[in-house]
Order: structure tokens, then sequence, then C-alpha cells
């Protein structure tokens, strides 16, 4: 197949869509911004009110591309297939005796809840072995887990999934000591000790899960079309029971299909990598995607955090393209349980797309690529210029009630510049706002209940009209909370000041009013101060202030209550927020609900209440399970490390586990000689504090 | 079941020391305290020899046998000593493992021998770390394939054009500062 030549004709098609997108984007951005110019008592003449008209102007461009990018995609997907599809391969026959090439499905983690992770990866399993294509496709788990205590319950829980699935030989394992640029090296250090076995590989997250048809499918779209390097799904959330997350989870069953067929539209092969639920094509990957370290010091240097955009890029700039297979189903993955943690999620990604505009002048890149940077770096840097805009009104509104208007302000005149301030055009503009920001909602209702005739998977109706006013609601009360905390975000790394990517907590645990206080008390002694200032002084402003000031003074027990975990299985919020996969919970989604007993290894044994590390010292079968699993070394161990493990060895002795470090377990899980040579020095203490402390003792 | 020290034991050898005066009745009331806690201390030994047996997946008939031998290997030990171990567990525990040994047994777990039934799938050229396993079981147990290790290399240099301006306005000298939120 000639890649350049079959490039060249989307590319010819992808820059006439891309160059309407934009025409319709400076169109909208201009009418907007001359209401607003019209609106203002100045008519934008002085410095302040040019400042708001040229903010206002960027924000309004920027919301019109989720409005354009749906309306575009809602006659997509009335079109129903596009010319240059991924997925119209899947309309041809495939032979059973078609043999797909070996693919590799990697779930890179990193101190995740065990349990979690190993049931969803044994429900892909058992989803993919109801396919006859099983056998084409190993299973990696590639742990960073720094905790010694999770790195053994990794190992037990791998031990009983592949009893559970008979998975021997199919479901790997593979713990790395040093977290070396955390997911991308991870998965580059996949690639270079495996990745020559194997033609593909699918990366998933912790929380992704897939179908095992979804699986086979992306396979055959891959060999069918050669040019693709990287083919991306839009994965379904599903799983969380706070009203946050089943929010977004409506949301994103709602609208998230109308979004992505826009996206596709205008994309095609320049489409982004989210890094995960994708398929990539491995020997480009490895030959053009490996990363560099940045220059200078985090958070603009340093590793790159945001790996995904940056892969795609590249992806791109080596002639592969990046696909978007916007209506392959069966993919799925978390969203975060509280408004905390998804705030906690945005800071480490405002930080990584903020390092992406070091990349933007990249030899070689096309330019949607560097428009996707810009794209990434200004979904958080939108929320300072609007919280600037804000500000900016504020002072505009302040200065016409404190001081005198200057009617001749260009000096001795006949005719006196009167500042009128025109509500009528403000609220032209309000609607306008609305349409923008509200009718994507409404056309996909439309899309839902008459089109694709899919209302009783949103049960019914009146539910999904419910559920989506609801939403609207919601929505507007999480806008300003999230705007501020962006802007924290976004002056922070600024600033100089990084964060570490921790752990994500997928747990459904909820948000303690101490927590919700201490993340948003900031914000909410801010609004107050403001507001009170506005309503002293330019009582009618305020009241155009109280959507955005309101939801900031209530920020702590908005995000208490909308964090709150379901109190009940099967309860609905208000009866609403019903989604596809609540009315027909798909069959590998049902499996991540089937616990895996991996902590009750073997029946008969009498040591599961010891944590990880601990157990691993006694418990003879999950000794033995550790040392085999450890990479077996061909070279001795130096002097100077043995003595290192001997003192370690007899530290443990003496001060029980809790008188280890991490480090220092670590290092004793590290070495299996150590390991047994401890194992069998613990059974010989007698009953005592020390055997009690390492529940020897009878 | 204390198989090899009881009650019986004890109270004929106490039956045999007869208390004459008063000296002697406290040499008797010493000598009870040690006897006392070196029969614990056999008894704790016992334990947890059973507690290892049952551990590694032995049926508790053959964990019996197994402890009984053990415990009399000890007892043998510790008189060619003549005290120099002062406790039994350690060395009850360390002759088990040459009871097992000698009575067929692996100090690995039967749990995991039950892996050799899967050792059909295990296959794809690949290849297993034992670490001291039986080969039955190094075989089958593939957490990992075989290493064939290739290269993956940055091709990608990034600009210096924003670089100096960026990192200019927001480096610090500290690295290891961080923000809190």
């Amino acid at each position: 197949m000639n890649i350049e030549g079959y490039n060249r004709k989307w590319e010819r098609t992808a820059n006439r869509r891309r160059l309407l997108l934009l025409v319709l984007i400076g169109m909208t951005a201009l009418v907007a911004s001359g209401y607003m110019a019209m609106a203002l008592p100045h008519k934008g003449t002085t410095a302040i009110e040019v400042a708001i008209v040229i903010f206002f102007a960027l924000l309004f461009g920027w919301i019109s591309i989720g409005f354009w990018t749906s309306l575009l995609g809602f006659l997509m997907i009335l079109r129903k297939k596009g010319l240059w599809q991924p997925t119209r391969h899947l309309k041809l026959e495939y032979r059973d005796a078609d043999i797909l090439p070996t693919t590799a499905v990697l779930i890179p983690i990193y101190n995740e809840d065990v349990a979690d992770v190993f049931q969803r990866v044994v429900a892909i399993i058992k989803s993919l072995q109801q396919t006859s294509r099983a056998e084409r496709f190993d299973f990696f788990v590639l742990s960073d887990s720094t905790d010694p205590d999770l790195w053994i319950e990794e190992e037990l829980a791998w031990e009983a999934a592949c009893r559970e699935t008979d998975a021997f030989g199919t479901l790997f394992y593979r713990h790395r000591m040093l977290n070396i640029k955390r997911k991308s090296g991870n998965i580059a250090d996949f690639c270079r000790r495996w990745g020559i076995f194997y033609e593909y590989m699918v990366v998933l997250d912790a929380d992704s899960v897939m179908s095992g048809n979804t699986l086979v499918r992306m396979v055959q779209i891959m060999e069918h079309d050669a040019s693709i390097g990287i083919l991306q799904t839009v994965p379904v959330l599903i799983g969380q029971t706070s009203l946050l997350s089943r929010l977004q989870q409506f949301s994103a069953q709602m609208y998230g299909p109308m979004f992505a067929a826009g996206l596709y539209y205008w994309q095609l092969g320049d489409a982004q990598y989210w890094g995960h639920n994708a398929i990539i094509r491995i020997a480009p990957f490895m030959k053009h995607c490996a990363l560099p370290r940045l220059s200078g010091a985090p958070p603009l240097g340093g590793d790159i955090l945001s790996h995904d955009f940056v892969e795609a890029a590249l992806m791109r700039r080596a002639g592969w393209g990046v696909w978007l297979a916007y209506d392959l189903d069966g993919s799925y993955e978390m969203s975060p349980p509280t408004l905390i943690e998804e705030l906690m999620r945005d800071r480490r990604w405002c930080q990584g797309n903020l390092q992406h505009l070091r990349l933007l002048f990249t030899r070689g890149l096309f330019s949607a690529h560097r428009y996707l940077f810009l794209n990434g770096a200004m979904s958080y840097i939108s929320a300072l210029l609007w919280l600037i805009f804000l500000s900016l009104s504020t002072v505009e509104a302040l200065s016409i009630a404190l001081f005198e208007p200057d009617y001749f302000p260009r000096g001795v005149s006949l005719f006196p510049h009167w500042q009128v301030w025109n509500p009528q055009w403000m609220m032209v503009l309000l609607v306008f706002t609305m349409i923008i920001l509200f009718v994507p909602k409404l056309l996909s209702l439309v899309l839902a209940i008459f089109i694709r005739r899919e209302a009783a998977q949103f049960g019914g109706s009146p539910r999904a009209i419910f559920s989506l006013l609801s939403e609207v609601f919601f929505s507007t009360l999480l806008a300003p909370l999230r705007m501020l905390a962006h802007s924290k975000f976004v002056i922070i790394t600024l600033l100089g000041g990084k964060i570490g990517w921790n752990p994500a907590i997928r747990s459904d645990q909820g948000t303690t009013w101490r927590q919700a206080f201490r993340f948003h008390g900031g914000g909410m002694i801010m609004a107050t101060i403001w507001g009170g200032f506005v309503f002293v002084i330019n009582r009618y402003f305020f009241w155009w202030l109280v959507p955005v000031l309101g939801p900031l003074v209530l920020a702590a027990p908005i995000s208490y209550w909308l964090s709150r975990p379901r109190p009940e299985a099967g309860r609905l919020h208000f009866g609403c927020f019903l989604s596809p996969t609540d009315v027909h919970t798909p069959h590998e989604v049902l499996l991540t609900r089937k616990p895996l007993p991996y902590k009750n290894r073997p029946a008969s044994g009498t040591y599961l209440h010891l944590s990880g590390f601990t157990r691993a010292v006694v418990d003879p079968w999950v000794n033995c399970l550790h040392r085999s699993i450890r990479p077996k070394r061909n070279h001795k161990v130096s002097i100077s490390i043995a003595a290192r493990l001997d003192r370690l060895v007899h530290k443990a002795l003496a001060l029980g586990p809790r008188g280890l470090t991490v480090s220092e377990k670590k290092q004793l899980l590290s070495y299996p000689t150590s390991l047994v040579r401890l194992h069998q020095m613990v059974w010989e203490l007698p009953d005592g504090d020390m055997a009690k402390s390492w529940g020897v003792s009878s | 079941m204390r198989f090899v020290f009881d009650d019986a034991l004890y109270v004929s050898a106490m039956m045999e020391k007869h208390p004459k005066d008063r000296s002697d009745r406290n040499l008797i009331q010493t000598e009870d305290l040690l006897v006392r806690q070196d029969t614990e201390n056999w008894q704790q030994g016992q334990e947890r020899v059973l507690r290892y047996l049952k551990a590694i997946g032995v049926s508790p008939v053959q964990s019996l046998e197994l402890a009984f031998e053990t415990m009399k290997r000890t007892a043998e030990q510790m008189a060619q000593d003549n005290g120099k171990h002062s406790h039994p567990t350690g060395v009850a525990m360390r002759l088990l493992g040459q009871v097992l040994a000698e009575n067929g047994y692996s100090v690995i777990p039967v749990h995991l021998t039950d892996i050799v039934r899967h050792t059909e799938s295990a296959h794809r050229g690949c290849d297993t770390s034992s670490c001291g396993l039986p080969p039955q079981l190094s075989d089958v147990l593939l957490v990992m394939p075989k290493l064939k290790r290739s290269r993956m290399f940055p091709e990608m240099q990034p600009p210096r054009i924003l670089r100096t301006l960026l990192v200019f306005l927001t480096s610090r000298k500290n690295a290891s500062s961080r923000s809190q939120l």
C-alpha cells in the first residue's frame, strides 16, 4: 500500500474541513465580541474595555469549538458512515481461518487497588476467551508499584487470575523496581524487552475494561489498514456511584458519541491518543515515538508527563495515521469518584499540557498536532482567561459606580460622549452564549430519542429530559469551581510549582467535610469578599455575578454532596442519570463485579491476616511464589551488597517488620536468597515478642 | 496431642524427688520451674513444626509422623550438643527440612504443584526463571516470557526557542521544592 499517497487524499479532505471549522469559529468569535463591544458603556474604546473584548473573543471562540464540533458530529452521525472511517473495514467478512498476528495487551499499574485491577483483567480475558481468537493475545500487567505490600498482593492476584482464567503462559506480570519516566517509561520498558515478539499492543489503564470482540476488531482494522499507527477508541465512563460520577457517566454516554464524531470529522488521521484504550503498531512506535527528556527543571522541563499527545504527534510525523474509532463500542473506563480527585487529576494534566507548549515548534510536526498541543494547554489556560475576564468586568463595573463619568474624554467638544450601558444587548449575548453551550446537549437528546431511538436506554424520554436538565444545572454549578481550581493550577505551574504523579483514588469513598473545606476554603473566602464588595458598590452588576460567585461560596457543600457514594445499591440519585450501561450492563462489565479471592490463597492458609511483605517472609507458599517470580540472577551478588543484605536480615529479626523502612523491605524482596534466609530464621525464632510481631508464635 | 512430653512423665519425675528438708524443697521448686519452662519450650517447638507442615499443605496424619520424627531428632541433637542450643524450636525447624527431604517432601508448598497441570499452555518459546524451584514447577511458573531486547531511542529534539523563554520565566534554583495545594 502506498501510505504516502493514501495519506495525501484524506489530508486534503481534513484540511478543507479544518478551514471550515476555523472560519466558523472566527466568525462566531467576531460577531460575539462585536456585540460585547457595543454592550459596554464606552463601546470598547477604553483600555479596560479593549481588554474585556479581547478576552471575551478568546473565550467565546474557545467555547464555540465545542459547539461546531458537536454540530458537525451530529451531521456525521446522521450520515451514518464516512469515507475514511477506520471501522468501514469491519463490514468485510472474515474467515475463521484468518490468522491474526500476536497482540500484547498492556495494563500498567502504579499502587492501585489490586483486587479491582485484577478483577478487570480477568473480565477482559474471559470476554476474549468467548471469541475464537484468544490465543493470539498475551496480557502483561506492568507494575511500577512502590509499596512492598502491594507488590506481594499483585503477585498473589496474578497467580489467582491465571488460575481463574487458565491463563498461565498468556497472562504475565512484571514488576519494575525503578519508576523511570513513569507510565511512558513503563510502556517503553515493555517494548524494549518483548516488543519484538508482537505486532501490536493495546494499552489500557488500571481502570480500563474492553470487550473481547472489540479487541479482535481493533486488530482486524489495523491488519486491513497498514497506514494506521494508532487507533484510539472512545471509552465510556462506567462503574462509580457518586452523584458527580453518575453525572459524568450520563453526559459521556449522552453527549460523548456526537462529540467524538465531530472530533473525528475534522481530525481524521491527525487524531489524539489518550494514553489508554487504544491499539498501537509496535514497530513504528519503537522507532519513532520514544520520548526525550526536556531540558531544564520541572514543571516545564524533565520527563514529559502527558506523553500520549506527544507520542501521537511523533507517530504522525513518521507518516503513520492516528485515527479515532468513534463508533467502536466495548471500551470502558472509570471516572474519578469525587470532585477533589477529579481536580487533582486535572492538576497533573494541567502540568503535562502546559509542558506541551515547549514542543509547539518541534521540527516536523503536523500543524494539526501543534494545534492539539495548544488546545490541550488552552483547556486550562481558558479558565484563567475567564477569571481575568470576570475580574476586568468587575473593575469596569466598580469604576462606573465609583467615579464620575467623563462626558468629554477627548477634550472640549459640542458632542458629549454618553456612556450608555446596554443591558438588552447583554441579554442577547447571554442568549447567544446559552445557545453555544446548550444546543449541543439538545441535539444529542434529539439524536438519542428520535433518531437512534435509544430513549429506553436512558430510562425513557421523560427521564432522559429530566436527567439532561439536571445535568445542565449541576454543570452550571460546577463550572466556576473548576474555573477557579484550573486557574490556580496554571498560575502555580507557571510560577514553577510542580506535582508528582500520585496514584489515583478510584474507589467510591466520598469526600469528608474536612477535606472539602480544606480544598475549597480559600476560594469560598475569596468569592465571599468579592461578592460583598460588588454587592455594596454596584448591586446591579452583583446579580450578573451570582451564577459564578454563588457556587464558589458554596463550594465545600457542593463538593461534599456531589461526591457522596450512593447509599443503597440500585437506587438512583433523584431517579435520574440512568445511562445505557446501567440498563443493559455489558457482559464484560458484569464480569468485573465478580470478586477474585486472591487473598484467600491457598484455601488452607493460616497467614491470610498478615500484610504483603510480612506474609512473604512468613508464609511458605507466598515466599516460594515470590522467589520463583523474581528474575534469576546469573551473576553473583557483590560482597558489599551481600553484607548489606545480611545486616538487613539481622535488623528484621531484631526489630520485626515494623522496624524496616519501605526501601529495606523492597531490598529484601528483591534478593530471593536473603528472603529465604529470613524466612528460615523467622520460623526458628522462639515464642516471644519478635515471633509475635512476625505472626509465627502460637 | 503431646506424644513426647506429657504430664505423666512430669509427675513420675517429681515423685522420684521426694523432698526431705527445706533446701531440698527450694531445689525442687527451682527444678520444677526449669522443667516446666523446658517443657513449654519443647511444646512450642513441636507446635511450630506442626504449623509449618500445615502451611506447606502436608496432610494431618503425615504431619504427626513427620513432627514425631523431627522432635525425636531434635532431642538427640540437643543431647549431643550438651545444652549448646538453648531452644528446641530453632533446632527442630532446621532439622525439619532434612526430615521432609528424606520422606520425599519438598519445602515447596503442595498447593503450587497443581500448576503442573497447566504445562501444556506454557509455550511460544518461553523460558522461565526458577530460583531454586524443582524443574517441574519452574517449567510452568511463567511470570514473564523470554527476553529479547531491542532498542527504543528518542528521535525528537525539543526546540530551543520557547525553552529559553519559558524555563527562564519559571525555573527555580531549588529543584526539589514543591508547591502544596
